[in-house]
């Protein structure tokens, strides 16, 4: 009798151990999860802002729109290109007036692949990062034509 | 036999206790790390927050120093035929640019033109999430930048 109350207990003590296990389990994985979505989303933020002053530098550099549009738009790219992110997940507006004394904008907005991130549905992380940085063009360049 | 009985007791007795002692070790071990996994997330949280910040305040300060040197002295241009920049303009230009890219967050500390060359220093707080439990309230992000005027013919893909 003694003996059979003595599995009966080493039972009891498995069945806590999974019931601790089973509180515990949940709130180390959400921890988990924290930590491996930050250190990524960080890095979004740092790029999308490069990418961003990138663009806006390359669209000043230009006294012409269309030439000043590209330049832009390709140095964002590249800017994202050299962080290793997707460039197509970013939506990149150039815009401005490219006069002396205008300004040029340069707006991204880079969506962050939540799916990518474990337990995304509850941890439910930013799905965009946005920056612009706004830059006067380069006001004593001629332009060539 | 009463000791082989004995024997069996003693054994039941050590489990027993045992059982005790193994009856919310987990709980106990987790409410023990708990608190360092959380201090751990949440300081990589403020460490990131912080990084983004100073990240910020490169870029926005880079382009005040790009927007300031572009004020050219136009008169001292044409008198002295030396490129020089006007530091008061340079200095308009700077403040503008500088609230307009970190949405006025970033304050310019100092501020220094030599000749065609602008040297600005800003600094960014970053309020912390977490670590001012510990104390730490905000994290103060300090940049420097320098630039000068571009000029000259534009071609393509400058």
């Amino acid at each position: 009798m003694k003996r059979a109350s003595g599995y009966g207990n080493h039972r009891h003590q498995r069945g806590q151990a999974i019931l601790e296990l089973a509180i515990v389990l949940p709130i180390l994985a959400l921890l988990l999860g924290a930590v491996i979505a930050l250190g990524p989303l960080a890095y979004m933020h740092i790029a999308t802002q490069q990418a961003s002053y990138d663009c806006a530098i390359a669209a000043a550099q230009s006294l012409d729109a269309a030439q000043g549009y590209a330049q832009g738009l390709y140095a964002a790219q590249a800017s994202f290109g050299a962080f290793n992110l997707n460039p197509a997940r970013a939506d990149i507006s150039v815009r401005g007036d490219w006069e002396r004394n205008g300004m040029v904008v340069c707006e991204i907005v880079y969506s962050v692949p939540t799916e990518a991130f474990p337990f995304h549905a509850v941890l439910s992380p930013p799905s965009v990062v946005r920056y612009s940085v706004s830059l006067p063009p380069h006001a004593f360049k001629s332009e060539w034509r | 036999m009463a000791g082989s009985e004995t024997s069996q007791e003693g054994v039941v007795s050590a489990r027993g206790q045992q059982g005790q002692l193994q009856r919310g070790q987990i709980l106990l071990l987790f409410a023990v790390v708990l608190p360092v996994l959380a201090a751990m997330v949440a300081l990589m949280a403020d460490i990131g927050g912080a990084a983004i910040t100073y990240h910020r305040a490169q870029v926005a300060l880079d382009a005040a120093a790009f927007a300031a040197a572009q004020a050219v002295d136009l008169d001292a241009l044409d008198h002295t035929q030396r490129l020089q920049l006007d530091p008061y303009l340079a200095g308009q230009l700077a403040g503008q640019y500088a609230s307009l890219n970190s949405r006025g967050q970033l304050q310019i500390v100092s501020f220094y033109v030599d000749r065609d060359t602008v040297y600005v220093t800003g600094q960014m707080m970053y309020r912390t999430l977490f670590a001012s439990a510990l104390g730490i309230d905000t994290v103060r992000a300090r940049v420097v930048s320098s630039a000068t005027p571009g000029f000259g013919i534009a071609t393509g893909g400058e």
